[in-house]
């Protein structure tokens, strides 16, 4: 076995895309690099294409634990953080951990969740801890939640607002499965069955030694530098867009960048890496104007992906 | 359903067998079958998806061929060889696959070997084989547009003539949009680059009447009279006729209706022809060379005194032909009315009449008193001038006794004045002298500052003879005739012979000067050895040229970085295999592999991405082995 700490990560790519999650291979792929890259996973889809079987297949594989939260309206933040309960044994408050202390959290339909309860998770998301009756609590790390909301249902939403939307990482959709997938997933019914039983393929050390090799190992040039500063910049005077890609969008962007070239196995961040992730990553960052609130986001990053060609020398 | 790659195929045939038509008894018996037969031949081989000739053996042919017809061109025959190099070419792109720009190709040949056939022989059926040619070229552009969105594309029957009817619309226009320019083109009278020589209408010029002494000075006029193609002549033959003054009255010489005489024979050399082109005018004067014969192409009447005036205007652009034989002797039959030349109204001054007298008792006949004159002509030491001039009543005698400054209608009017007193019948001719001849047209430019007087005087066996007294200036040899030519730049004369083409091929239309321009164009290209380059100096010349560019480009393209030189020489061989839509800009060199899946180009991408995205440039090694790659894919 290689030193290679790439092997193990493309390894859980490999099976679960082969074995369990077929047709899922991009979803994958950018759920992984999400793991990598430290942040969190947006996936948009109607119900039905496997969002959860995704997640719930990525936290066994991984090796990882998994907490879920059903999020309806009347959810509260206390039911996610969790709360502190009398103890009349030792005649205290006890505190009891909520779904959130889990390294995999898996927030299904996050839009049905009330605002404030909304918060309260993307507050845990970004600082990496909670804070419960003035108490401060760690969350474990690695620490990723994997949110799915349905785009299509608007009644009884509370749609995220733009500043919380840009604590995901990647926004992506799954898509329905090719042709043959699909009927053979008909004729076999559910994999749920079976995801159960994957084995964990990778150990929580593999897969910080892997961030860490990430950070120090993959070598982002002046050139994409560059490259990463034009496709934000163009963002921000675009005539149909209100407000263009943040800073923590274009560091994002450099982020996943460099999880992408580091699973091709580069130390060197491409132009094909920026373009690949540039509409996953920024998509869902952008704020259009109220008169052109009927267009695609990721149209107009495909145009100004044309515009601005990869750098080549 | 009808497939449109096979039917493209059968237009690609069809236009190239009738591109062949028109110089199919011109072509070599070698070339004739070969190129006949590879019409069916390449589409047979369509419909097979075979072909007889590897790709790089078809290049060498055609290059081959290329380069043996190349070296038959010469400066006398160019037409032929490239014809039949294009023909070759033609050939072997019949025979080898065919991609959307091996038919534009194919187009584009035929259209070439219809145009350079009309510089080996022109006919009626030019206008056949060419609108046939629009309309197939046209018709195959239209297919060729559908078939490059999808090589297998498959029509119905209805579809495709619904298509084709579209793209009849187009060459019909096309023709319709031709005879209306038949019509106008040639009835524009100003080309475009007239700006060059601005038209001056001035005043100075050709006359009816001539009064030396009504002026100071004269000013130099540079309008243009006309225009006369024809052979270069020598000076003493340069006389451009137009008018006849024959009487004095109140200072002026005016024409009077000659008198009755018998008609006159030109005696001389085989007469030259001479195109005249003149310029719009008021009067009807037509202006030929001296001892004209006869003019064709106009209508007018010839007078006995040799002057030719048209019956209609001449107040548009046209031309006539001039028969004429300079240095001819005009011999007048019958009598002639002597009385009538001798005739002189106005007062001469006393010196005249004494210098007249003097004359006389020299001697009785006529030759001996020209020679008399001509004597003293030479005594006086007479100049051109145009400034300064003598002026009043009794401007010639002040001319050739004090002031010995003057212009042609002095030299002339003087003349004609003492010839008369000493009995010598004479008259003043009114026309042109000199013009500069433009050998890049073949023809004499002649302006109106050009305009000259002479003399003509009857000798005893009734002959006119021409007398030029204004050679006799001391400085005749650097004003008279040789005015103007310091001052036609090249580039002046360059412009007037596009004029003069517009003219004669546009304006003063006529279909079989067009044919003989086209048949001309080899000819004219005979006529740059006039420059003068000795043998085998073109191809020193073009040898030089080409080895300037050539060093010009490598220059250039070494200037380039070498990774921006690697990426040229990537695009333009993936270009080459796996088409022009392979290799989009913007789009990235990881990505292309991936695209082409092929080994050689994500290879490539590996080891050029490697180094630039590390912030490094290539080492040798690298560039060895990128250049390595590049010859694989």
């Amino acid at each position: 076995m290689s030193n290679d700490p790439r092997i193990p990560i493309l390894n859980v790519i490999e099976t679960l895309s082969d074995r369990y999650l077929k047709g899922k291979v991009k979803a994958v792929k950018l759920a992984m690099m999400t793991l990598l890259s430290g942040g969190h996973l947006l996936l948009e889809d109607i119900p039905g294409l496997g969002k959860t079987t995704l997640a719930l297949a990525l936290a066994h594989a991984l090796g990882l634990s998994f907490g879920r939260i059903q999020c309806t309206s009347d959810l509260l933040p206390s039911d996610i953080t969790g709360l502190s309960i009398y103890d009349r044994d030792r005649n205290q408050f006890r505190f009891m951990e909520g779904p959130v202390f889990n390294n995999l959290v898996l927030a299904d339909e996050i839009n049905r969740a009330m605002p404030k309860t909304q918060s309260a998770l993307l507050e845990a998301m970004e600082e990496h801890r909670v804070t419960i009756e003035g108490k401060t609590y760690r969350l474990p790390d690695p620490f990723m939640v994997i949110a799915t909301q349905n785009p299509v249902e608007q009644v009884g939403t509370y749609p995220l607002p733009e500043s919380q939307l840009d604590r995901f990482l990647i926004t992506t959709g799954i898509g329905y499965p090719p042709e043959a997938m699909e009927k053979k997933i008909i004729r076999t019914g559910s994999i749920r069955e079976g995801i159960r039983e994957i084995e964990p393929l990778l150990t929580i050390e593999q897969l910080q030694r892997a961030r860490q090799e990430i950070r120090e190992q993959v070598q982002l040039s002046e050139k994409i530098t560059e490259y990463i500063y034009r496709l934000v910049a163009v963002t921000r005077g675009h005539p149909m867009l209100l407000a263009g890609i943040s800073t923590r969008g274009a560091i994002s962007l450099a982020e996943t960048a460099r999880s992408h070239a580091f699973l091709a196995g580069r130390d060197h961040v491409i132009p094909e890496d920026v373009k690949d992730l540039y509409l996953a990553v920024c998509a869902h960052r952008l704020i259009l104007r109220p008169e052109n609130e009927a267009l695609d986001r990721k149209e107009i990053l495909l145009s100004l992906l044309e515009e601005n060609p990869a750098p080549l020398v | 359903m009808i497939r449109i790659k096979r039917l493209l195929d059968l237009f690609a045939g069809g236009v190239a067998l009738i591109s062949l038509g028109p110089v199919l008894v011109y072509l070599d018996r070698g070339l004739l079958p070969l190129a006949l037969l590879a019409i069916p031949a390449g589409f047979w081989c369509d419909r097979r998806g075979r072909y007889p000739l590897p790709t790089w053996l078809a290049t060498l042919l055609a290059l081959c061929g290329m380069a043996f017809y190349a070296m038959q061109i010469t400066r006398a025959d160019v037409a032929l060889p490239v014809v039949h190099a294009m023909v070759v070419l033609m050939t072997v792109r019949l025979l080898t696959p065919k991609a959307g720009r091996d038919y534009l190709q194919i187009f584009v040949l035929a259209l070439f070997i219809l145009a350079g056939s009309s510089l080996i022989h022109l006919e009626v059926g030019f206008a056949l084989y060419l609108v046939l040619l629009v309309f197939g070229v046209t018709l195959g552009l239209v297919l060729l547009t559908v078939h490059v969105t999808d090589r297998k594309l498959a029509m119905t029957r209805p579809d495709l003539t619904k298509l084709i009817k579209i793209g009849l619309i187009l060459p019909s226009a096309s023709l319709l949009l031709m005879l209306v320019f038949f019509v106008v083109l040639p009835r524009t009278s100003h080309p475009l680059w007239n700006f060059l020589n601005p038209s001056t209408k001035g005043v100075v010029g050709l006359a009816e009447a001539m009064q030396p002494g009504s002026f100071s000075q004269i000013a130099a006029n540079r309008a243009l009279a006309f225009r006369a193609e024809g052979p270069e002549l020598a000076p003493e033959d340069r006389y451009w006729r137009a008018l006849v003054l024959n009487q004095s009255q109140g200072g002026r010489w005016i024409r009077q209706p000659p008198p009755r005489e018998g008609p006159p024979r030109i005696e001389g050399p085989e007469p030259v022809v001479f195109m005249i082109y003149p310029e719009p005018r008021t009067d009807r004067y037509l202006v030929t060379l001296d001892r004209p014969t006869l003019a064709k192409g106009v209508r007018y009447d010839q007078s006995v005194d040799q002057m030719f005036v048209a019956r209609n205007a001449l107040d548009h652009r046209f031309r006539f032909e001039v028969h004429a034989s300079p240095g001819a002797r005009l011999q007048v039959r019958g009598q002639v009315d002597r009385d009538f030349y001798l005739q002189l109204t106005d007062e001469v001054s006393p010196r005249m009449r004494q210098l007249a007298a003097d004359i006389r008792r020299q001697g009785a006949g006529a030759a001996v008193r020209v020679d008399a004159l001509a004597k003293f002509f030479r005594s006086q030491q007479l100049s051109y001038a145009q400034d300064d001039l003598p002026s009043g009543s009794q401007a010639i005698d002040l001319f050739l006794f004090d002031k010995k400054r003057g212009y042609c209608e002095f030299f002339a009017s003087a003349y004609v004045t003492l010839a008369r007193l000493a009995g010598v019948p004479a008259r003043l001719v009114g026309g042109y002298y000199g013009g500069d001849y433009n050998p890049l047209g073949g023809y004499y430019l002649v302006t109106e500052d050009a305009a000259h007087v002479w003399v003509e005087i009857l000798t005893d066996d009734n002959r006119w003879q021409r007398v030029d007294p204004s050679q006799w200036a001391i400085n005749a040899a650097t004003t008279l005739g040789e005015r103007d030519r310091a001052r036609l730049s090249t580039l002046r004369q360059l412009a007037d012979s596009l004029n003069y083409q517009w003219v004669q091929a546009v304006v003063v239309f006529d279909l079989a000067q067009q044919i003989s321009l086209f048949r001309e164009a080899g000819d004219s290209l005979r006529n740059l050895r006039t420059l003068r380059v000795p043998d085998g100096g073109w191809q020193v010349v073009g040898g030089l040229l080409v080895g300037i560019a050539a060093v010009a480009g490598a220059v250039s393209w070494r200037r380039k970085p070498k990774e921006a030189r690697l990426l040229e020489e990537l695009r333009t061989r993936i270009r080459k295999r796996f088409g022009h839509e392979a290799w989009r800009p913007g789009t990235g060199l990881a990505e292309i592999g991936e695209q082409l899946d092929n080994a050689e180009c994500r290879e490539f991408a590996r080891i050029y991405y490697g180094a630039i995205f590390r912030d490094r440039v290539l080492t040798t090694q690298e560039f060895v082995r990128l250049k390595r790659l590049l010859k694989r894919i």
